[in-house]
Order: C-alpha cells, then sequence, then structure tokens
C-alpha cells in the first residue's frame, strides 16, 4: 500500500535518485584517524580559568560525503567525566568540522551529531589533513572543587555516513 | 608621672600574601597515567569506523590564606594586657570530596621576627629591646594558643559555606573576596612585656596555610 501511494506522489525519475544516494551512503567506506591522547597539565597555582584543549583528527570516507559522530565517554553510561578513583570531573566536548564550515557543535554522551563533511579517503587508506577538532572544556568550578591528584578517562569517537 | 604612660606599643603584622602549597604528588600520579597504558587507537575502515582517545588532567592541590589586614595594638596606659585580633579567610582544597559547607582540614604555622635563641620567636621590636606576644587561632572548631614555628594542624577545620564562592570569586580576580571571615587570628601582649622598654615596637607574623 505504501509503494503504491509514493508511485502516485512521486515521479519515478526522484524514486530512483533516492534509492542511488541511499545506497552510496549505505556502502561508503569511512575512517577516523590521527586521534592523539590529551594529557592537560596547567602551570601556576589552581585553575584560573576553564582548561578548553582542542584537538585535531581526521575522517575520511570513499565517495566523500556527510557523516555523523557519537562520542562517549568513560564515566556511567557513556557520560564524559574523568576518575581519579572514586572521584570525577565532569568535562564537555565539542566538535567543529573545517571541511562543513561549521562551528563548534556541543556534543553529548552517545548522541549522534550530523552534517560533518569527510575527507576523501586517498588509497584507500590515507586521510590527508586534520579538518576535526574536537575541543574539550573542563569547568574551572569543576577543577577547583575537586580532589587533588591525577584525573583519566576514555573517549571513544565513532563516525558514520549520513 | 609613670613614665610608661607616654609609652606606645604598636603592632603592625604584615602577612606573606597568599600561599600556594603545591604537593608533588599529583605529578607523580600524572606521570603514571601519562604513560603508553593509555594510547590513542586509530579507527579502521569500514562503514563505520571508531578511534578512542585518553584524557588526563592533574587537579593540584592548594591552600589559600586571605583577608589579613595589619593590627594596631594601640597604646599602653600603663597597666593591663594589649590585645588585638583580625579576621581572615582560610581555604584548601584537600584529599577528600570538596562539597560546599563540608569540613576542610588545614595546617597553620606561624613565625615571628626571632630572637637570639628561635629564628621563628613571636617578638616586637623598637630597635633596641624585644617584647614577645602570644598568638592564638580562633575557629570553627576550637581555639588554640600556636605556638612559634610548630605547624598546628588536625584539629580544625574549615566550614564556611562560602568556601567554593570564596574561591571562584578569588580566581576570577576579585579584590578582596574574604566575604566571610572564617578564621580569627589573636594578638597578646602580656602586661609583663610592656613594662620593658619604650617607644614603638612593631613586628611581622607570618602564616603558612597547607591543606591537611
Amino acid at each position: 500500500m505504501f509503494g503504491l501511494r509514493l508511485m502516485k506522489l512521486f515521479p519515478l525519475n526522484i524514486i530512483a535518485l533516492v534509492c542511488v544516494l541511499s545506497t552510496s551512503a549505505l556502502y561508503a567506506d569511512i575512517l577516523i584517524t590521527k586521534l592523539n591522547d590529551i594529557d592537560i597539565s596547567v602551570s601556576g597555582n589552581g585553575f584560573s580559568r576553564d582548561v578548553v584543549v582542542t584537538e585535531r583528527f581526521c575522517v575520511a570516507s570513499d565517495p566523500v560525503g556527510l557523516y555523523s559522530l557519537v562520542a562517549y565517554g568513560s564515566g556511567d553510561n557513556g557520560e564524559f567525566s574523568l576518575a581519579n578513583g572514586p572521584y570525577s570531573i565532569a568535562y564537555q566536548i565539542s566538535y567543529r568540522d573545517r571541511r562543513s564550515n561549521s562551528g563548534f557543535i556541543e556534543l553529548l554522551p552517545g548522541v549522534a551529531t550530523g552534517g560533518f563533511l569527510t575527507r576523501p579517503l586517498r588509497g584507500n587508506q590515507n586521510c590527508r589533513g586534520n579538518p576535526g577538532r574536537l575541543r574539550v572544556t573542563i569547568l574551572r568550578s569543576a577543577l577547583n572543587s575537586a580532589v587533588a591528584g591525577g584525573y583519566s578517562g576514555t573517549l571513544q569517537l565513532s563516525v558514520v555516513p549520513e | 608621672m609613670n613614665l610608661f604612660m607616654d609609652r606606645k606599643k604598636h603592632f603592625k603584622r604584615n602577612y606573606t600574601n597568599q600561599y600556594w602549597l603545591v604537593f608533588f604528588i599529583s605529578i607523580v600520579i600524572y606521570s603514571a597515567f601519562s604513560a603508553s597504558v593509555w594510547a590513542a587507537t586509530q579507527g579502521n575502515i569500514g562503514s563505520s569506523s571508531t578511534g578512542t582517545v585518553s584524557l588526563t588532567v592533574v587537579n593540584r592541590e592548594f591552600a589559600l590564606i586571605f583577608g589579613m589586614t595589619d593590627v594596631d595594638l594601640g597604646t599602653w596606659n600603663g597597666s593591663g594586657d594589649l590585645s588585638g585580633s583580625d579576621d581572615i579567610c582560610v581555604a584548601v582544597s584537600s584529599t577528600i570530596p570538596t562539597f560546599l559547607g563540608q569540613p576542610r582540614f588545614y595546617r597553620l604555622r606561624a613565625t615571628g621576627d626571632g630572637d637570639l635563641g628561635s629564628a621563628d620567636a613571636f617578638t616586637l621590636s623598637n630597635g633596641v629591646d624585644q617584647i614577645y606576644y602570644r598568638v592564638f587561632l580562633t575557629d570553627e572548631d576550637s581555639q588554640i594558643e600556636m605556638l612559634p614555628g610548630n605547624i598546628n594542624s588536625g584539629n580544625h577545620f574549615i566550614g564556611t559555606p562560602q568556601y567554593n564562592a570564596n574561591i571562584a570569586a578569588f580566581f576570577g580576580g576579585a579584590a578582596n573576596p574574604c566575604i566571610t571571615p572564617n578564621a580569627t587570628i589573636t594578638i597578646l601582649v602580656e602586661e609583663a612585656e610592656l613594662t620593658t622598654g619604650a617607644g614603638i615596637h612593631t613586628g611581622t607574623l607570618t602564616l603558612e596555610l597547607s591543606a591537611e
């Protein structure tokens, strides 16, 4: 019933184009790479302002296209937090893709954010440049009220063609 | 005429600003986390791709003493003790969780200008003679007498509800963030000391604060 109604509403050539695009996205190869660890060491005494660190990485696909990014932290339920034994410090992350000229968009744990544009996947393995910018923010209020010591955690980043 | 009537005993106290104490154990912990145990992993080519980065941050321990003002003990009238006090703010981060109003233990060490026997003795001088004074610390826990050079610890805490607010104000650049003092330093010059030497006596009391 549903297919019959589509035939009535849309011309046949438009339906065919949608199918081609859908197939293209479904079988695109995508790669996230050039990731680096983020170590935050603070000079001086105490934290006088929010700690903001930006790391770059690369997302490429063949063919080039839009992709979505989803991030999971190592806190409970994927929350963005760093742990020091039983204690934790929350952080925020936002992402900007220079290829799509977007501003920094805040990411939420486990929530896919789309509209970013990949680099070409060279030789089916290389990703040139570092257009992806991940910004990590730890509020000074969180740092100054937390237990002293070293905090660590992991951040998992997954990309999927759109 | 009692000669001592004209003698002025002035006590001027200068604190050595704020004290920041950084504990190197934090650095050691940080170094441990910086090892290759946490290494970024790159994604693989596929219909989706996933990579992982590690994050580490060192949260340093600190202590802050602020809101101090000079204390003028006034003029001795020939009998009795002279005393004065100053309300101050003390704040520390801690090795226990920080929540508003939760007690914070700290250590406080007081040193004076010294004498021939001790570099830390609580003394005032008119350039010729020295007289001695006593120092008392009162906070929300109790009152103790501080002895020169001794580290007073373990039995005092900071319970000021505005602890975090004060710290935030300080880091924000406020000129005097000691909104709610949570400790008092009291200076006492006993009568027996005042009968020795005439003139204006001054001295400096240094307080060194650290987290418990």
